[in-house]
């Protein structure tokens, strides 16, 4: 007997006492290995990167001394710069993909019946990751974390009144300055282990009914959503799903790291992207007052000079009196973060029509891009203008465009559905018009009447060209997003059929893959397999302290390898033909290309 | 008949990267784990051995068979300084011996109460050192690591039980424990010679205790420790791994460790 066929035979073993064929999890159909239904795996991946960096960092993590303690790390420990940096890195980038996995969802309707819970659950998870990351960025005990330490006290206060408000803070931050940093610290890896239990459950609602069938199956119907598990062209979870996992986060992890070892090399980045902690402290510095930009749009929002609550205001309805206190930071509150935060948890309970075309829910629709357009515009303006405030007209100028461009343009678009045929470029036409009237209408209009001439000339024309562009911007991103919307049309008439031709055509070409294998896949395979080889002296050899860039340049190189290979393999378990041979390398060459970015991270 | 098909092919290749990409994550995340102090500090402090009250200990004022307490090299290894005697209290000088650091149990009396030495035997690759014996003026005054090199065990479960002293010790053979003279170890037994090195009078452990090297300033009086001979001190990758003790180290009787414990 042969070592090949002893693996075998291991290996052989393995799968049939675990069961691995049979995992009870979720079937979906050989088509359904793409980016739009894997958004949630970018999410997991940067999530597990977290859990195994911030693990590990616990080790070295000093709560009675946490900027030098910090710093040490960085200095000191080999891989701790890696760890540490690579750790807030992950953290953006599992906030970013969870907005863009969240409005994917939103847009497509996947929050509609049967599956109310697991987008609540899902909404709730992003809250508690902004949760632990604010708590994660606090500990470092650089000035951004000792003002988010203060800002977090004023925001804590102002909403909840000083008395409730005080007493959470003890909670929070302890009642000494020794204790504030081993507080935050616990909470921290609770808030993080709250949040693994909340993606268990995300995970487990999920796997209840699974992805919602795709629009040319359900014909966008809410109702024919659920993924019939006897159908024949269902790829088994393993091991197709399960290297389709490896992929995501093979590939995930490796743009994590060409990525940071691109930013390590760059001495004067923008402390809003910096991997590193900025200056202690209590020291004078240059340093702008920036939040995290996660942060940074609700920081605009609290310079909204006109929601500040200057006098208390009372509220008698009858017998009861209701007294609002004095607060800066309430109504910016309610209006940032609550408002839009409770809609997404309603929204499964607003939008309850069977309707799953964005165009044929024009309101919410409407509401989700302007929520996306809210988002961006002030994180920019928050990036651009740190705590400047700002006056009505201002925001009018820059919130007005986008949401007359926004919402004429969806009820347009929702309206023109069905009755003719809408081309893409009509569309984007129609739009377009009436994009540059509003815009014109209510940037300069606004802002020429609530502003005198004089004050547009003189003082406030670099502000006022701001607004109009930052206002020009939000108009561009909704545009962009409302004009990306499927046409309602052909994607309506098909109908499924999971017994037909096609789907005997499939469950053929995976039962043939072998054929399907060609020649360069087994070249580029051995060149990933090489480079993973070279990765690793590479990766133990180089001083982890002095060069980590190197270092995460050559760890990302091995991750995208993996993610290269695994994709390979499971190409081998799904070989629904893309068509050519460039869509079938498409991966690749995203992976090549990720790579040469890793490359120039590794100069010397 | 194709003995590798192209399928199974690349499944290999992807099992050996995903292999390799897990494997080579190992060494960086054991050497970020890795404490540095373990690297170790270069030489042994030079410190001089003060009592808890800050006055330097002079061999004039340390009674004979008393132990002291103190933590060298490291501010975690708990060491005794004392002054030998016989039972009636006179000095005993305490000779320079040569030892294997690892070594085979006596079974003799120990040297206080009238052994006869035996050849001191290990393991033929065994290393030897030497302990260069007492320092003061009787050549009495020894230091050694209080750590029995069996499993740990340390003060009071590891003591000294003086020569001549009525006692209910046990040992086997019993006759070893009955004239005392020795430090001996309740946790298993261990008995060591403090007159000849803390060689090993009876097992379980096979390694003598670490001496810690005392110098004595005749024209002050005064006592250091400078630095550790034998084993390695039990429980330690090195003698030096971790925080050493600065340039004065405070002894402590019996009953003020008690208390600052």
């Amino acid at each position: 007997m042969g070592l090949g066929s002893l693996i075998e035979s291991i290996w052989n073993w393995v799968v049939e006492r675990a069961n691995l064929r049979e995992i009870p999890f979720r079937r979906v159909p050989y088509t359904y290995f793409d980016l739009d239904h894997w958004l949630g795996a970018i999410v997991a991946s940067a999530f597990a990167w977290l859990a195994i960096t911030g693990l590990l960092l616990l080790i070295w993590y000093d709560a009675s001394n946490p900027y030098n303690g910090t710093m040490r790390i960085i200095n000191e420990i080999p891989y701790g710069k890696l760890l540490l940096s690579s750790h807030l890195y992950a953290a953006h980038l599992m906030i970013l993909s969870a907005y863009i996995h969240m409005f994917r969802n939103f847009f497509k309707a996947a929050y509609k019946k049967p599956r109310e819970l697991l987008w609540i659950v899902g909404v709730l998870t992003g809250v508690v990751t902004l949760n632990t990351a604010f708590l994660g960025y606090v500990l470092i005990g650089d000035i951004t974390s000792s003002d988010a330490i203060n800002v977090g006290k004023g925001v804590v206060t102002g909403v909840f009144g000083a008395e409730l408000g005080n007493y959470l803070l003890a909670l929070l931050f302890g009642t000494s300055p020794q204790e504030t940093y081993r507080r935050v610290l616990a909470f921290h890896v609770i808030s993080a282990a709250l949040l693994a239990l909340l993606f268990v459950v995300h995970l487990a609602l999920f796997e209840a009914y699974g992805p919602p069938a795709d629009p040319k199956e359900s014909r966008w119907k809410a109702s024919l959503s659920i993924i019939n598990q006897l159908r024949r062209d269902l790829a088994p979870w393993f091991p197709t799903n399960f290297l389709y996992i490896l992929y995501m986060t093979g590939v995930t992890w490796g743009i994590l790291l060409a990525l940071l070892s691109l930013a390590l090399l760059y001495r004067d980045i923008h402390p809003l992207i910096s991997p590193l902690p900025g200056p202690p402290a209590g020291v004078e510095t240059e340093h702008p007052p920036y939040p995290p930009w996660f942060f940074l749009f609700f920081y605009k929002i609290a310079d909204f000079v006109f929601l500040s609550i200057q006098n208390p205001i009372v509220i008698s309805l009858g017998p009861i009196i209701m007294t609002i206190p004095e607060s800066p930071i309430l109504v910016p509150f309610i209006v940032g973060i609550a408002l839009p935060l409770l809609y997404l948890i309603t929204v499964p309970f607003l939008d309850r029509r069977d309707e799953r075309h964005p165009l044929k829910r024009p309101v919410h629709t409407a509401i989700g891009a302007l929520i996306v357009v809210y988002l961006i515009q002030a994180t920019i303006w928050g990036a651009l203008t740190p705590g400047e405030p700002i006056h009505l007209d201002k925001a009018l100028t820059v919130m007005l465009p986008p949401m007359a461009t926004t919402v004429l343009g969806v009820y347009i678009l929702s309206r023109s559905h069905g009755r003719v045929a809408v081309s893409r470029a009509t569309i984007s036409r129609g739009v377009a018009a009436l994009y540059i009237g509003v815009f014109l209408l209510a940037s300069s209009g606004i802002t020429l009447a609530l502003r005198s001439w004089e004050s547009f000339l003189l003082i406030g024309s670099r502000d006022s060209l701001l607004s109009a562009s930052l206002g020009a911007l939000g108009g561009g991103v909704g545009l962009l997003l409302i004009s990306s919307l499927p046409r309602v049309g052909a994607s309506s008439a098909g109908s499924p059929d999971p017994s037909g031709r096609a789907v005997e055509e499939t469950v053929r070409r995976v039962e043939e893959a072998e054929k399907e294998t060609p020649v360069w896949m087994l070249i580029l395979g051995a060149f990933y397999l090489v480079l993973v080889i070279a990765s690793i002296p590479a990766l133990i050899y180089i001083d982890p302290i002095s060069r980590t860039s190197a270092v995460s340049a050559a760890l990302s190189i091995i991750m995208l390898s993996l993610g290269g290979l695994s994709h390979m393999a499971y190409r081998t378990t799904n070989v629904i033909p893309y068509g050519d041979t460039y869509r079938e390398l498409k991966p690749h060459i995203a992976i090549l290309i990720i790579m040469i970015i890793a490359i120039v991270g590794l100069k010397p | 008949m194709v003995w590798l098909t192209r399928r199974d092919l690349i499944r290999y290749m992807a099992a050996a990267g995903i292999a390799g990409a897990i494997g080579s994550l190992i060494v960086p995340t054991i050497r970020y784990i890795t404490p540095p102090a373990l690297s170790g500090s270069a030489n042994y402090p030079r410190s001089l051995l003060v009592f808890s009250n800050g006055d330097p200990v002079k061999t004039s004022e340390l009674p004979v068979n008393k132990l002291y307490f103190f933590y060298y090299p490291l501010i975690d290894t708990q060491a005794v300084l004392i002054n030998l005697g016989d039972e009636s209290g006179k000095p005993l000088e305490v000779k320079s011996v040569e030892l294997p650091t690892v070594m085979f149990p006596l079974k003799d009396f120990s040297l206080a109460t009238g052994g006869t030495p035996r050849p001191i035997e290990g393991p033929p690759n065994a290393s030897k050192y030497v302990f260069p014996g007492g320092v003061g003026p009787y050549r009495s005054i020894v230091a050694y690591s209080f750590i029995c090199q069996h499993l740990g065990c340390i003060y009071p479960q590891l003591r000294f039980h003086k020569p001549g002293e009525p006692t209910s010790l046990r040992t086997n053979p019993p006759e070893i424990g009955e004239k005392g003279g020795v430090f001996h170890c309740r946790c298993h037994g261990t008995v060591y010679d403090p007159y000849r090195g803390a060689a090993v009078l009876l097992d379980p452990s096979i390694r003598p205790l670490p001496n810690i090297v005392l110098e004595w300033d005749s024209s002050t009086d005064h006592l250091y420790a400078v630095g550790v001979v034998g084993p390695t001190i039990f429980g330690k990758i090195c003698n030096l791994c971790g925080d050493t003790i600065k340039d004065k180290v405070t002894v402590y009787t019996a009953e003020e460790l008690a208390k600052m414990l």
